[in-house]
């Protein structure tokens, strides 16, 4: 997979997508997550000449399976927001629920650190990513009614989602989330994006990015990958931040 | 190309002297090479990302016409056990291949062993106004931790190419 996503890189087009010239309304927008983009761009060339698709058909069957249970799980979340009939107050009610949940798995995601990763406060979970995306979709925008009441309920501006997430008061307990794949495949982007080389101003001479070198090592997916692996022992309690 | 070379031990475009258990035998090697694809070499994966391919195997499989064995082939004849295995290899594959259709198998990978604290859920989503913001997320997390379970092993197993790579 690391091939793969490597040589889409060296391709300088190979993370571009064709925009469609569409006049889409704001609220139609589709906001793009790590996965959604997978499956929008290309195979570069520079993988197949004759092989077209999106990038992510060539990965193993192991993560395309991983990307299928987040879309799966989206469009249920999505489906359960935007069900038709069910009335104001049971939607409103039902974001609610589900802000609940990213509060209390942003919380219990304090407690995971990765190697190398300590300065990011929160590795985001799977169902943080889920539940983000799926309430972040069009089809949960379109309640425009739905969002104010929730927002005036929380005190939060209607334009900034993070606004609607606040720490839970209680102390959380529960076993550890399970790591989002998309934020292990966003830094594997990360750490290939950085140059192997890095070229001195004054002398012209190539240097070599020994930080790039330390990321592999610190950072490196199979570390983090083996280091973020599904924690199955005792409940743990994570005291919350005040 | 398979499918093609399937159709050459059609009674239409085989020619009248052609061995009967020869074209059974060949229909047994090209169902066989399908099976295998789907069944271990994550085929079933494959084909759920390829709506056009899976659509075409399915009516290939079901094409009972397709299927049947040629007229030439009486109750009594030599050649009637290698058809019969072909039919019956043929049903099988048919049933493993709806079932994995629905949910691939990853078997060929190492499977860690669920732990002692993980719960398991059913086969049917709960409903969404009936639970608590606990099962909820349980619920979602065990279905995380299930398909990045299967991960795991591969990237293991692929770490120090993987390290040579960024290197």
């Amino acid at each position: 997979m690391a091939d793969f996503l490597e040589i889409q890189s060296t391709d300088r087009t190979g993370w571009l997508t064709i925009s469609e010239a569409q006049h889409l309304s704001q609220e139609e927008v589709e906001i793009q997550t790590i996965y959604s983009y997978l499956q929008l761009v290309d195979t570069s060339p520079l993988i197949s000449k004759h092989v077209n698709g999106p990038v992510y058909k060539h990965f193993p069957p192991s993560v395309r399976s991983t990307i299928r249970a987040h879309t799966a799980c989206r469009h249920w979340i999505i489906s359960k927001v935007a069900a038709q009939g069910i009335g104001r107050r049971t939607r409103q009610s039902r974001v609610e629920f589900l802000l609940q949940a990213i509060e209390i798995s942003r919380s219990r995601s304090q407690g995971v650190f990765v190697a190398g990763m300590e300065e990011s406060p929160v590795v985001r979970s799977f169902v943080e990513t889920v539940l983000t995306s799926a309430l972040l979709s069009p089809q949960s925008r379109l309640f425009t009614r739905v969002w104010q009441d929730v927002a005036a309920k929380r005190g939060a501006s209607i334009d900034a989602f993070e606004t609607f997430i606040s720490t839970p008061l209680a102390p959380v307990t529960g076993r550890k989330p399970t790591v989002d794949f998309g934020w292990i495949l966003e830094r594997m982007i990360e750490i290939i994006s950085l140059p192997d080389t890095l070229r001195d101003e004054r002398d012209g001479v190539g240097l070599v990015n020994f930080e790039k070198r330390r990321c592999v090592e610190t950072r490196s997916v199979c570390t983090m990958i083996i280091d973020t692996s599904i924690d199955t022992s005792a409940t743990s309690s994570i005291p919350c931040r005040l | 190309m398979l499918l093609r070379l399937f159709d050459t031990t059609l009674p239409s475009a085989a020619p009248s002297n052609h061995d009967p258990t020869d074209d059974a035998n060949l229909r047994l090697s090209i169902l066989t090479v399908l099976s295998d694809w789907i069944t271990q070499g994550g085929g079933a994966q494959d084909l759920l990302d390829n709506a056009d391919i899976c659509r075409e195997l399915r009516h290939f499989l079901h094409n009972d016409e397709k299927h049947a064995v040629p007229e030439g082939v009486s109750k009594e004849s030599v050649d009637r056990p290698a058809w019969e295995e072909v039919q019956d290899f043929r049903k099988s594959f048919v049933v493993a291949f709806e079932r994995l259709i629905r949910r691939p198998s990853l078997s060929a990978l190492i499977v860690h062993e669920p732990g002692p604290s993980e719960r398991t859920y059913g086969p049917h989503p709960p409903g969404i106004d009936d639970i608590d913001v606990e099962d909820l997320i349980g619920c979602l997390d065990a279905i995380g931790a299930t398909a990045f379970r299967y991960v795991q092993p591969e990237v293991s197993s692929t770490c120090s190419r993987c390290k040579m790579i960024f290197h």
